[in-house]
């Protein structure tokens, strides 16, 4: 008897939707799901496995934003939104899943896109974050984050001539060369601009000069994304592509690439290699270099069946990818539903990818790897020293610490010391570690630039370094943890230097005003964050009598203390008030002005 | 050694998640589905008996089960389940199955004859049930099927 006949229904060539049933190959599949595909095989992917928790946040915000920080090997950024508060949040995670708390970003008003999405760039130890927010009047101001301080500040700069810097807006940024991307922002007197693509100088990720951009095609239509593509960097809007050449300022030109196809979400693309990976309206398409894109949807048959429910679930705004290299993968999610281009050998093929949770972001981190460190055999003593206050500069007044310590052990001769500090009082951006100054280990002492808070105590923490590397013990995101001996509090001061007052003059009713004229301590770095107002307390003499309160007066908005002061008073009383700063640990001592005679 | 890794966020608490090391997403199982596209063996005006499936799979560090699922004409035929039993570590196992798609006719218990499912139109699903089956996932491979058959009638091209 004759061998019956068998046909080979291999399962590696991927998703076939789009051809006729007379036509299809055999091979070829209707629906396959959750695997990685090679030639003739099907293996059941690799899941998601949980690195880190950020317990700070609440149960519900979600994590909206991953990205590599490449100078300190192994961590990444991360940015969070909370629905409850409506607060954007960035964190540190080591390679231990050890979270450390970076500050507060935004608060998203009502009637803003959420949950928000955010784009970054990183360069030269800057990370620049974006809120990618359509409507100008919701959109927050671009935040930097200097990686090695780890400051967050706003982005500014002078684009409109008399009003000086102001915060700049951008609705997305990215990496590109030696610079940094901008666009959505036009200036301080045109800011809503949503066609305007700006790029930084070289190697100055925060430095933006107003010369330096480009008008991208029709005004008005947006630009959404980008990415790079070879020698080109891809300006993409809703339904066409434009291609920005050259590679410094003296090249760098913009000219059409795809007339036909843009991008629809602004996180829906990749780069591998010369190939620019992305989402359009039509479904997946790839760019190699300059010029028009190449189909990839047809395949998937998207306008077809819907192969799950899950496929129209999420709103293509919120649409990421990302490319696994391990795999040779590139994923397009949206929300719990993937669609999976594989990319292993020269067969591309597509297969859809099924989430047991809901995904909101991606990023690609070189991990593996630990924090480097290098054996020190000194180590500081920070309890040897005793704080010292220096005097303020007018006009605005800022406190700092000078910080003084011991040396146990010894010195190579090049190590340098980190002084870190935070406060002690505050929760938010004020109560986070930043680094506040490098100097010469030997020196044993070190002022700090700017702090935020007077009359408060603050951790302060010290730790060596070579080549700007710790030693092991100092090697955690969080100086907390740092040896004890490297960690002491310290009182920043409040000193009041000189505070008079003028003539008296009657106002009316009874009453009398004096001018103040006061050198002492005022608002704190108008830093990104906020500033902290002081208290100020002031009590008044009459001819030599008892002092009595006059009242405890919040500071002004910008921070000084009253400019003048009106009190009840008779002609012929001698007058003097006194004044003293009310701190969170402490107080100034009180100081007395002249004595003036009321008229 | 550093090699590149990929974090991913969720959606519905703050937690960062690394793909890969394991076979659930965080905590939640995902199945494995593959299903054909309809092929007609005998041409579109043809029929052919489908008779037997063989079926070659690779498992590694567990027990895992695997679902199969023939449809003639649309039509889903009884799933059939295989398991690929014992631990044979990181090199694997390799196996091929032979699934039989024809059931016995029986008179007074004794098998008289054998009848298998006859159409045009063949596919076939194979999938795990991790979930409704509570099992435990882990790394599996699914390299194909052979579908053997008998044409009993072919598509013939019209004459003039």
């Amino acid at each position: 008897m004759a061998e019956r006949p068998r046909q080979l229904l291999p399962f590696g060539a991927g998703l076939d939707r789009e051809s006729g049933s007379l036509v299809v190959d055999p091979q070829q599949a209707n629906d396959i799901r959750n695997v990685h595909l090679t030639r003739g095989r099907a293996i059941l992917r690799k899941g998601l496995t949980r690195k880190a928790f950020i317990a700070a946040e609440a149960a519900t915000s979600s994590l909206i934003g991953i990205y590599p920080v490449s100078a300190a090997m192994g961590h990444i950024a991360v940015v969070t939104y909370n629905p409850v508060s409506r607060g954007v949040w960035m964190y540190l995670v080591d390679p231990s899943g050890g979270v450390v708390t970076v500050g507060f970003l935004w608060a998203i008003p009502a009637g803003a896109t959420t949950p928000p999405r955010v784009l970054a760039a990183e360069q030269y130890n800057q990370l620049i974050v974006a809120h990618d927010e359509p409507v100008y009047a919701y959109r927050q101001p671009t935040i930097t984050f200097d990686i090695r301080t780890r400051v967050l500040d706003l982005l500014r700069a002078d684009f409109a001539g008399p009003a000086g810097d102001q915060n700049i807006h951008f609705r997305g940024v990215a990496s590109w060369l030696n610079y940094v991307i901008g666009w959505g922002y036009g200036a301080d007197n045109d800011e809503d601009r949503s066609e305007v693509a700006r790029i930084s100088m070289p190697g100055e990720p925060t430095v933006f000069v107003a010369e330096h951009y480009f008008l991208v095609g029709v005004r008005g239509d947006p630009i959404v994304g980008g990415g790079g593509a070879g020698n080109v960097f891809k300006i993409q809007k809703s339904g066409k592509t434009h291609d920005l050449v050259g590679y410094d300022r003296s090249t760098f030109g913009v000219r059409p690439g795809d007339e036909s196809f843009g991008l629809i979400a602004s996180r829906a693309h990749v780069s591998v290699e010369s190939e620019y990976f992305f989402w359009s309206i039509a479904g997946p398409r790839v760019c190699n270099g300059a010029g028009a894109s190449t189909d990839l949807e047809l395949p998937l048959d998207l306008d077809g069946p819907v192969p799950d429910a899950l496929a129209e679930a999420t709103v293509k705004d919120y649409g990421f990818a990302y490319h696994d290299s391990t795999e040779g993968e590139v994923v397009f999610v949206f929300g719990r539903w993937a669609y999976v281009l594989h990319t292993k050998d020269d067969a591309r093929r597509w297969s859809y990818r099924q989430f047991g949770v809901e995904l909101a972001s991606a990023g690609l981190v070189y991990a593996g790897g630990t924090t480097p460190t290098i054996a020190l055999a000194a180590d500081p003593d920070a309890n040897g020293g005793a704080a010292v206050n220096p005097s303020y500069i007018a006009p605005n007044h800022h406190p700092k610490l000078t910080v003084n310590w011991l040396n146990v052990g010894a010195f190579v001769g090049d190590e340098k010391a980190e002084i870190w500090v935070r406060s002690t009082r505050f929760s938010g951006n004020y109560g986070v570690w930043r680094r506040y100054a490098v100097v010469a280990a030997s020196a044993l002492t070190a002022t700090t630039s700017d702090l935020h808070d007077f009359l408060a105590n603050h951790d302060v923490a010290i730790r060596y370094t070579r080549f700007g590397t710790p030693d092991p013990d100092y090697a955690s995101l969080d100086p907390a943890t740092w040896p004890a001996l490297a960690r002491q509090v310290q009182l920043t001061g409040g000193t009041i230097t000189s505070f008079d007052i003028g003539a008296w003059v009657a106002a009316g009713g009874g009453n009398f005003t004096a001018s103040i004229t006061y050198v002492g301590p005022g608002k704190e770095r108008n830093n990104y964050g906020g500033n902290e107002e002081l208290d100020f307390e002031y009590e008044k003499q009459v001819n030599g009598g008892a002092w009595t309160p006059q009242q405890i007066v919040d500071g002004s908005p910008n921070g000084h203390p009253l400019t003048s002061i009106t009190i009840a008073a008779v002609s012929g009383q001698s007058i003097k008030i006194r004044m003293r700063v009310v701190g969170p640990n402490a107080n100034t001592a009180f100081v007395e002005s002249t004595a003036k005679v009321v008229p | 050694m550093l090699t590149p890794e990929i974090f991913v966020g969720k959606a519905s608490e703050p937690a960062l998640l690394q793909v890969g090391d394991s076979y659930l997403d965080d905590g939640v199982k995902y199945e494995l589905i593959a299903r054909t596209r309809r092929v007609a063996l005998a041409g579109a005006g043809g029929e052919a008996i489908y008779t037997s499936l063989y079926m070659a799979t690779t498992h590694y560090d567990q027990n895992v089960s695997l679902w199969v699922t023939p449809f003639v004409d649309g039509v889903a035929l009884a799933a059939q389940r295989i398991d690929l039993i014992g631990v044979p570590g990181s090199k694997g196992e390799s196996k091929t199955h032979e699934l039989g798609l024809s059931e016995p006719y029986l008179v007074a218990a004794v098998e008289q004859l054998r009848t298998a499912p006859r159409g045009t139109w063949f596919e076939v699903q194979v999938e795990t049930r991790y979930q409704s089956a509570a099992l435990t996932p882990a790394k599996q491979v699914v390299d194909g099927i052979e579908v053997e058959h008998e044409i009993v009638r072919e598509s013939m091209v019209a004459v003039a």
